[in-house]
């Protein structure tokens, strides 16, 4: 097969986001009529002005969830990010940088089945919810959270879950109070609690059925219906409590995310769930009320990513700001995993001194049978001029050529590589990414390698070369690069496979064998384990969370590392990493830690800063009641009360204020 | 574990030919002692020419002249149980399945789809043959859209394959084992428990083999070729699912043998009922996950399994019978299986009526015994029940 490279004209519009531009340009089975959920961030402008400027132009593609109620829609923030269900025209006309919607950013979610939406629902009920003294709510967002498990329960059929939405699932017509998911009361709940249960044994496959967790017929995969779910397994670590236990002080509220497992193979955003998910949440927490005042709440949520800015402004970074701050009378706190790629080699940093003053190629290895899109993006340094300097021209190299033309961190710079019938492998383009992050990003999109779509244009596996070369950039700025998180779980269906930088000289290994979980100093490769934490883990007020292996008094090789990408706005970053390590692993024989499996009475492991991170919103939720200052000044004092020591010159950027003991008994 | 001791369940058809892996009893390591009783073997001696030319020497070397006759042996004692507590489990296994076998008939009609009666002797032991018939269990089979529609579920249910590996292919043969997981059920302990259990079985296949043959519904795989079972198909048909039948037979016998033990723990609150059940139906699913049956295959063979074994229970007590029926026109496709629609565990009854989306799609009634009960499965209950009874704390209370 044959491929050439094209330029785009310069002409054509210029979108806002890139992923979205290329999903929605290329034949991915979306038909016009399909509902698609997206992500946007609106400037200066109402939920209710929006509308109605859109309902002049698109009058029947737009649906605005009736989670945002009345007083949502019509508060006019400076900023705000909001989720919505839109046609593909009109996510088409918002991703453009000249519509007229006050529209500055957008992100592209899922397909979602017509029949998964209610066009009717009405705002949901709010009404306060008295709760004992020393309440704090426990809040979780994931995919696949067993609720029935008895770690939940107050009593055999009594569950401490007030509210659940399931977000990938059809609405209850009954209920009429979501636009999407079915949302589950605790009255509900305990209905089903007590209808399933004979002889003291809770059916739990008739429960989930009930719930619209499982549902087999219609082929929908749920993690729930294995033995392992990461949603149940986190959610016992945050907030799991035997019900002999329970005092009524811990009330969960709880998001189930679609899973991540879509058909869709041209990278997904969970974005537009989670900004729902947020937003439901939110409104939930502020119900529940001790003498008339909002108790606090702990959050976590053990999700993570490798892209994204890594400099606090990245739009998940600040959907969190806004989540956490938009109730002013509720202590709100959240806990978030630093990440699981130390050692992904997903990271590379590019800075034109001494001996690359002539440029630095990156060997990014895609591989073969991956059924997924893959992406890399270069992050160019923060910028306020207008146009921002013309940092770096790259040009890509696929597997036996050919070289593309320059693209240039300028706007409009746009190349195609085709195949011989002309279809799209992959990208190259620049857009830029407006204040605060204000900085230009160029993208590359490779298209799967593997497809069983016989008429799908496939781009080649092997290794592909990004080769930069600076222009308008001083030797101590750097361009940071990051390859999207592409992996598949085993077990779930798209059949993703991670592509990773495979420069010859970047060390894997330490003179024993042993993976090296940190940059040899004064290494010559681009490639680097610093700054590898997670895209979602950078902004200011969530508490991060690294993972430790216990046994073996180490931070996990995994986990992933500070600094962050510096940012000139602000004198120092917010942050220089994860502010504490938690227990991640046992030993490094036995990975992993014990919590809740799928089906009451079960007990599985499961490893990663995914299952550190709910350790410590266990530990805040505690103490987030009498402390008067930040989640991350708390989490800093834990950490010297609790200490879990860990070797002396152990890097800060890999375990913040140090490791944290946090036993866990659940009954 | 034989294939005399426990019969031709499900399980033994993957020892035939190339799917030998599948289907070996000898994973079972406890059960191998079985195979030995009844041979010489079994004292240390291996059977064979070497073995029998000792015999030949020995009985040379101290016969003696011949003795001439030697009276006062007592005749045979005709009929009567006595004489099974000194015949091997192989030669009982076959006298109990003849007991239970000739006990039923089944029936075939066309319809708009096909219907299968199996019959119970409504008269035996009279000393005579009898020719009065009772319906035992009535199968219509579904339309072909209701298998159509449970394909659906054949590609959910796949993508939980990678959780239930293990389970699957160890539940190929007959999965007494799991059993043992929640009822104490050891070869030195109940033995008897077993020898029932593996009668139940037999006379389970017998049963399901000849509707599943009557009825003929084709295997998931043959109408689509993404199925892709994980274990190899077997070659009869899929409803009933010989699996459920079987599994809810066993399930049943060891919950009544426990219910009717006066033991307390089992007694109160149905807790050993519920989880039998739950197993069962598990292994029942599996077979979907495995890609080998519709759901409503399990929930047929479940409504069979369970009244098969309250028909050995009558057999064996004559404390009464259920006759069920199964209405393939009234079971949904949308409809998974659900055992509590056709059972309650804690009284250890039937439903009378399973409803679905579309109707009433499976109906029971309780019966009164209408034969004595058969002395010889009598024998081997009351035998089996007694291993249940626990022993008094407090004998001199």
């Amino acid at each position: 097969m044959a491929y050439s490279w094209t330029s785009s004209s310069r002409d054509e519009q210029a979108p806002i986001d890139a992923l979205t531009f290329t999903r929605l340009s290329k034949s991915l089975n979306i038909r016009d009529s399909d509902w698609l959920s997206a992500m946007v961030e609106l400037e200066s402008i109402s939920l209710a002005e929006l509308e109605e400027r859109l309902a002049a132009d698109y009058p029947s593609d737009l649906l605005l969830p009736s989670a945002y109620d009345k007083a949502d829609r019509s508060r006019r923030p400076e900023r705000q990010f909001v989720s919505l269900f839109a046609r593909r025209n009109l996510i088409e006309a918002l991703n453009d940088t000249q519509n007229e919607y006050n529209v500055v950013n957008v992100h592209l979610g899922l397909l979602t089945p017509e029949e998964w939406l209610s066009f009717e629902a009405d705002a949901p009920d709010l009404s306060p919810i008295e709760v004992p003294k020393g309440s704090v709510v426990t809040a979780m967002i994931d995919d696949g959270i067993g609720i029935a498990h008895e770690l939940f329960r107050a009593e055999p059929e009594e569950t401490r879950v007030e509210f659940c939405t399931v977000l990938p699932a059809p609405p209850n017509p009954d209920r009429g109070d979501a636009s999407q998911g079915r949302v589950l009361d605790a009255d509900e709940i305990d209905k089903y609690l007590r209808e399933f249960t004979r002889s003291d044994l809770l059916d739990e496959d008739q429960f989930y059925s009930h719930t619209a967790q499982i549902d087999y017929r219609q082929g929908k995969f749920s993690p729930v219906s294995l033995r392992r779910s990461h949603g149940t397994h986190v959610m016992g670590l945050s907030t799991g409590f035997a019900p002999e236990l329970n005092d009524g002080t811990r009330p969960i509220i709880c998001a189930v995310l679609p899973p991540r497992v879509v058909e869709d193979t041209s990278g997904i955003s969970l974005l537009p769930a989670l900004c729902l998910a947020l937003h439901v949440l939110g409104k939930q927490a502020s119900r529940f009320k001790y003498d008339g005042e909002p108790v606090p709440m702990v959050t976590n949520f053990s999700y993570g990513n490798f892209s994204g800015p890594h400099d606090g402004t990245s739009e998940v970074s600040r959907l969190f700001e806004q989540f956490l701050s938009s109730d002013p009378e509720q202590t709100r706190w959240m806990t978030l995993p630093a990440g699981n790629g130390n050692l992904a080699r997903a990271h590379a940093e590019l800075q034109f001194d001494g001996k690359n003053a002539d440029g630095i190629t990156l060997d990014l290895r895609v591989l073969p049978d991956d059924r997924t899109a893959s992406h890399v993006e270069l992050w160019m340094p923060f910028s306020e001029s207008d146009p921002p300097p013309d940092y770096v021209s790259v040009t890509v190299t696929p597997p036996f050529g050919p070289e593309s033309l320059t693209v240039k961190a300028q706007p409009g710079q746009h190349q195609t590589l085709l195949d011989e019938l002309g279809r799209v492998v992959a990208t190259l383009l620049y857009t830029f990414e407006p204040a605060p992050t204000a900085r230009g990003l160029i993208t590359l999109a490779i298209e799967p390698t593997a497809s069983l779509d016989p008429g799908r244009a496939l781009a080649p596996s092997g290794r592909w070369n990004i080769c930069a070369k600076p222009k308008d950039i001083a030797p101590d700025q750097i361009v940071q690069v990051w390859v999207r998180r592409d992996e598949t779980l085993p077990g779930y269906r798209p059949g993703g496979r991670q592509s990773y930088f495979d420069n010859g000289d970047y060390v894997r290994f330490g003179p024993f064998g042993a993976p090296l979980p940190v940059d040899p100093p004064d290494t010559p490769s681009p490639i680097r384990r610093a700054g590898t934490l997670s895209g979602f883990a950078c902004g200011p007020s969530p508490i991060v969370v690294a993972a430790y292996t216990k046994r073996n008094e180490i931070i996990s090789y995994y986990s992933a590392a500070g600094p962050l990408t510096h940012t000139p706005m602000t004198p120092e970053p917010s942050r220089n990493g994860p502010d504490v390590a938690a227990e991640g692993d046992e030993s490094l024989v036995l990975w992993g830690v014990v919590s809740a499996g799928s089906r009451s009475g079960s007990y599985v492991r499961l490893n990663g800063t995914s299952v550190s991170a709910p350790r410590v919103a266990r530990k805040a939720s505690d103490a987030i009641t009498d402390w008067n200052g930040t989640a991350r000044e708390w989490v800093a004092l834990a950490a010297k009360e609790d200490p879990f020591d860990l070797p002396p010159g152990t890097e800060p950027e890999r375990m913040g204020h140090g490791g944290i003991t946090i036993p866990i008994e659940w009954s | 574990m034989t294939a005399e001791f426990f019969g031709s369940p499900q399980g033994s058809y993957g020892s035939y030919g190339s799917y030998g892996s599948y289907g070996s009893y000898g994973s079972y390591g406890s059960y191998g002692s079985y195979g030995s009783y009844g041979s010489y073997a079994a004292f240390g001696l291996p059977e064979g020419p070497i073995a029998a030319e000792a015999f030949v020497t020995t009985r040379d070397g101290i016969v003696g002249a011949p003795l001439g006759p030697i009276p006062g042996t007592q005749p045979g004692v005709p009929n009567d149980v006595q004489n099974l507590q000194r015949l091997s489990r192989e030669v009982r296994a076959a006298i109990f399945s003849f007991a239970l076998d000739t006990q039923v008939e089944l029936t075939f009609e066309q319809g708009q789809t096909a219907k299968a009666t199996l019959w119970r002797k409504e008269d035996a032991h009279t000393g005579k043959p009898g020719c009065n018939y009772k319906k035992l269990a009535r199968i219509k089979a579904p339309k072909m859209e209701v298998f159509e529609e449970q394909m659906g579920f054949l590609t959910g249910y796949a993508d939980i394959r990678q959780d239930r590996g293990a389970e699957i292919i160890s539940q190929i043969p007959a999965p007494v084992p799991f059993y043992q997981t929640i009822g104490f059920i050891d070869p030195a302990r109940t033995p008897y428990t077993l020898e029932l259990l593996a009668t139940g079985l037999r006379f389970a296949n017998f049963c399901e083999q000849q509707f599943k043959y009557v009825l003929a519904v084709k295997r998931p795989i043959e109408l689509s070729p993404q199925v892709q079972p994980m274990i190899a198909t077997p070659t009869h048909g899929s409803l009933p699912s010989g699996h459920a039948t079987e599994a809810f037979v066993m399930a049943r016998l060891i919950w009544k043998l426990m219910l009717h033990s006066g033991t307390p723990q089992y007694g109160a609150g149905g807790h050993w009922g519920e989880m039998l059940m739950r197993l069962a139906a598990r292994i029942a699913t599996n077979r979907t996950v495995a890609g080998v049956h519709y759901p409503v295959d399990s929930a047929t063979g479940a409504m069979l399994g369970l009244t098969l074994a309250d028909f050995i229970y009558d057999l064996s007590t004559g404390n009464g019978w259920t006759t069920a029926k199964f209405h393939g026109h009234h079971y949904a496709g949308s409809s998974d299986f659900e055992w509590h629609k056709l059972y309650k565990a804690d009284d250890d009854t039937q439903k009378d009526q399973s409803t679905g989306p579309d109707g009433v799609w499976a109906t029971a009634t309780q019966r009164t015994s209408c034969s004595a009960p058969d002395p010889r499965l009598a024998w081997l209950w009351n035998k089996a029940q007694a291993e249940w009874v626990d022993f008094n704390p407090n004998p001199t209370v």
